[in-house]
């Protein structure tokens, strides 16, 4: 057998994506939403509230990426890069104004979120899955910082409800 | 050299031999006593054996269970963090479930020739504990790949060597309870891990990267445990055991088994993973048992997905309700398991085929609870059909894990457990793809509902396991036996035949074509191979070749069993066959022929003498060597063919049809060429239609007539046969 061989590729293949900085062990519930259980059922456009558990961290994150029915970049990474697929951010200047906010990704400074524009199907479609909103934390370019999140689930009402 | 007459008397296995082994080994026969009822901690005492294995590899299964259970409940906060969607969690899940399939196979390569299960375990568990601790600190998506790879393949690691090394660690009359408790203890990694997972979050604040580096940390102290983990070796309580039986060295009261004992080291041929698989396959109720697999795959493995689902979706059910309903389930299995131990112990003793029936009743049974549960409307209904169903599916592991051990030989068990879980994990991929389209269009409850088509054709595929199993333990219990006895004979100084055939059954897809036949040849023989067309003659030759594996019996060269030795090896072994009719290659000349076979074989380096060798054994030859064959005569192209074959100084060269659409005189001329092979040292078996051309080189003769041997003896005995002879040969006679 040769197992140190055949393991050297798999280990530094996961050391490579190891970190030890800025890894969060135990619940960083400084970031919470305050207005919205999971699992709850709301009317839009719904103003949803969160709260941040002392400053934003001076150099590091300066506001919150408020996301809804995305699933949040990992940390170090912009948010504009979940719309890397979009031909509409493909261009020398990168998405246009508004573009995100349109698609439900926010930058905001603000601790309350006007949700008004969650896609809202048939009754039968809406019944099926839950929307989800994210709160995570980010710098002045939009670029997450950390590991913190808050997160709620919610379903909308249909449409022929 | 001729054989001892007796040895070959001494070797066969007769139906009493079979029972008293059965018994011997807790499987059935008429021998066993009433089932060992005494409580196991008695048992385990009386063996000298203690509780250490089955707990240590049981809380290795329980390690697993708990990271399983963390990566499934926490996936949402791994997403989030990692930013990964579900389809790549799905993914990763996916490539996980491949990987612990997949990497079964170089895992068993491993241990297929050496008994080391226990230090792979022991290696796997420790690799496993270190990647866990590494999924702490993971950032990447790539990364947390490369851990579910490794999980996937440490997971296999547990799947296949545990249950191979808990058969051979404790007795056979306590296998079905040993299996129980070690899956008792991963049943009940089932009620720790929602437990454990809800303790190490709510209560100590852990996040899934906490709850990792604490599962990891467990993990490592379970893997040092570990460390005294030792392998007893293969079979040690039962083909072992009884191999020590046969050889009359019965061990005194005072030894304990596993110990060396004095006997001759068996000496086989050590058969590759391909050829293993190939053995296993030509059992026909392992080979129900894998298309049981295969469509309980589809079943059980997308089940537990969709009813997290069906608890989320339909009843609202959250992570903690979903824990607390998986810890009532595992606590079923557990009733059922302690049930189940000693009332399988007593069926597998009594009758081996009653589990099979009685698993594929509880495998029906609980896949009707479950789709029932489904669509039931009250609550407390769903729940008390799931625990019925998870109840029922528990006592698979223990029931079916100890028959399948039973059926084949120690060594291979571990490539046993790979083949079923390659064959489960197939289904479980086919089930996915079933599944998708029907919950699309019906929802989740439409999908279990769905689910129980597979399930209820498993446990019926399950059900036709039992026919299968009795003649298929004898089989197994033959070849353990037959082996110990050549061993034997061989240790006392016996002479066994060069090639032996020894109840040999063979088929093309369903179609038998050779029943029950035997053939012996001796070191330096011509043995005649007669009879009518379609009798099984060429079929027999390729059994003896390998190029068709028998659906029973044995084949030895030398008294080394070679049954399921690829027929590549056994050229290099000495075997070669001519293969009636088109045994050159037409496009290419007499030498271009010659160097083909050379360079397959891998005798490259002294290919030019060995060539001229045959030239000098083949003048005819030699005058056409850059003649293309397909252009030389009918006899020259045998003469050729006799002229490749030569080329390896084969021991058994085994002749098809060597005249057939021959002029006499070019016959004559090639049995001379067969008469000096055998001067130069080759024993030949010929497959002839003519008696007298047969004959006038051959001693000895067998004569098959439809697939069964009907004469076995000297060729002028034959000749008196009329009753063979007349039907076929009659204008033949002279």
């Amino acid at each position: 057998m040769h197992v140190p061989r055949a393991l050297a590729l798999p280990l530094c293949a996961v050391l490579a994506s190891c970190s030890t900085s800025g890894l969060a062990f135990r619940d960083d519930d400084r970031l919470q939403i305050e207005n919205l259980a999971d699992r709850s059922t709301i009317e839009v456009p719904f103003t949803l509230e969160f709260s941040f558990d002392g400053e934003l961290p001076a150099g590091e994150a300066t506001a919150f990426g408020v996301l809804i029915d995305w699933t949040p970049p990992p940390p170090g990474t912009l948010l504009s890069d979940l719309l890397d697929d979009d031909p509409a951010c493909n261009g020398p200047q990168g998405c246009p104004d508004g573009y995100l906010e349109r698609n439900r990704i926010t930058v905001t400074t603000d601790t309350t979120y006007l949700m008004d524009n969650v896609p809202v199907g048939t009754d039968r479609q809406e019944r099926r899955g839950f929307h989800e909103v994210t709160i995570i934390l980010v710098d002045a370019e939009g670029r997450r910082v950390g590991e913190s999140s808050a997160f709620a689930r919610f379903r909308v009402p249909g449409v022929d409800a | 050299m001729t054989v001892d007459d007796h040895a070959l008397d001494r070797i066969t296995v007769t139906a009493a031999d079979r029972d008293h082994a059965r018994a011997l080994l807790g499987l059935g026969g008429t021998g066993a006593g009433p089932a060992d009822d005494r409580p196991l901690r008695t048992v385990l005492r009386d063996a000298h054996v203690g509780w250490y294995v089955v707990l240590v590899l049981g809380l290795l299964g329980l390690a697993d269970t708990l990271q399983g259970y963390a990566f499934g409940v926490m996936a949402p906060e791994i997403a989030r963090a990692l930013g990964i969607s579900r389809s790549e969690l799905a993914t990763l899940n996916s490539l996980k479930t491949l990987a612990t399939a997949a990497l079964t196979v170089p895992l068993v390569m491993t241990v297929q020739r050496t008994p080391r299960r226990a230090l792979v375990s022991v290696t796997a568990a420790f690799v496993w504990a270190l990647f866990a601790l590494m999924t702490s600190f993971v950032t990447t998506l790539a990364g947390l790949a490369v851990v579910l790879l490794i999980d996937g393949a440490t997971s296999g690691a547990r799947g296949t060597m545990h249950m191979p090394l808990l058969s051979d660690s404790y007795p056979t009359t306590a296998r079905v309870r040993v299996l129980s408790w070690y899956s008792g203890l991963g049943a009940l990694g089932n009620v720790i891990a929602p437990l454990a997972v809800a303790v190490l979050t709510a209560w100590a604040g852990l996040t899934w990267r906490g709850v990792f580096l604490f599962t990891g940390a467990f993990t490592l102290v379970v893997a040092v445990a570990a460390l005294w983990l030792r392998d007893p070796g293969f079979g040690r309580f039962d083909t072992e055991q009884l191999r020590h039986e046969q050889q009359g060295t019965s061990r005194a009261s005072g030894e304990q088994p596993g110990e060396p004992a004095p006997t001759a080291a068996p000496e086989r041929p050590l058969l590759g993973f391909g050829e293993i698989s190939r053995r296993l396959l030509m059992v026909p109720t392992i080979r129900r048992q894998l298309a049981g697999w295969v469509v309980l795959g589809v079943m059980a493995i997308p089940l537990g997905t969709f009813l997290t689902f069906l608890l989320d979706e339909r009843w609202g059910v959250g992570p903690g309700g979903r824990g607390v309903i998986a810890a009532v389930q595992a606590a079923a299995a557990l009733v059922t398991l302690a049930l189940f131990g000693s009332v399988g112990e007593r069926m597998l003793r009594r009758d081996p085929a009653s589990v099979v029936r009685l698993a594929s009743v509880f495998i029906i049974v609980s896949t009707a609870a479950t789709a029932l549960a489904a669509v039931t409307p009250v609550f407390a209904l769903v729940i008390a059909l799931l625990v019925l169903g998870s109840a029922g599916m528990a006592m698979l592991a223990p029931a079916l894990g100890a028959l399948q051990m039973g059926l084949v030989p120690a060594e291979m068990r571990p490539h046993a457990i790979a083949l079923g879980g390659l064959a489960s994990g197939f289904g479980g991929l086919t089930g996915s793809l079933y599944l998708s389209g029907i919950d699309r269009r019906f929802g989740v409850a439409g999908a279990i509902v769905a689910l129980a088509i597979p399930g209820v054709i498993a446990g019926l595929i399950m059900r036709r396991c039992a026919r299968t199993l009795d003649a298929d333990i004898d089989r197994m219990v033959t070849d353990v036996i037959e082996e110990a006895r050549v061993q034997a004979t061989r240790t006392s100084g016996g002479t066994l035949p060069l090639l032996a055939v020894r109840g040999v059954d063979a088929k093309y897809g369903d179609l038998q074509v050779l029943f029950d036949v035997d053939l012996t040849v001796n070191e330096g023989e011509v043995v005649a191979l007669l009879g009518t067309n379609g009798s099984g003659k060429s079929t027999l030759l390729k059994v003896v070749s390998g190029l068709l594996l028998p659906s029973a019996g044995s084949v030895r060269l030398s008294g080394t069993d070679i049954t399921f030795v690829s027929a590549e090896r056994r050229v290099g072994m000495g075997i070669t066959q001519i293969p009636g009719g088109h045994a050159v290659f037409g496009p290419l000349t007499v030498v271009e022929n010659l160097l083909a076979y050379a360079d397959t074989l891998g005798l490259r380096s002294r290919t030019a003498p060995e060539i001229e060798r045959c030239f000098e054994l083949f003048p005819a030859l030699a005058d056409r060597r850059n003649q293309r064959a397909s252009t030389l005569s009918g006899g020259e192209q045998q003469m050729l063919a006799l002229a490749k074959a030569a080329l390896v100084r084969p021991r058994v060269l085994l002749i098809d049809e060597l005249s057939l659409g021959l002029a006499p005189a070019v016959v004559g001329e090639l049995l001379d060429r067969v008469n000096d092979l055998r001067a130069a040292g080759s024993t030949i078996v010929l497959v002839e239609q003519s008696v007298n051309l047969a004959l006038s080189v051959c001693e000895r003769a067998y004569f098959l007539e439809r697939g069964q041997v009907r004469f076995e003896g000297l060729g002028r005995d034959l000749l008196a046969r009329d009753d063979l002879l007349r039907a076929v040969f009659l204008g033949d006679r002279t």
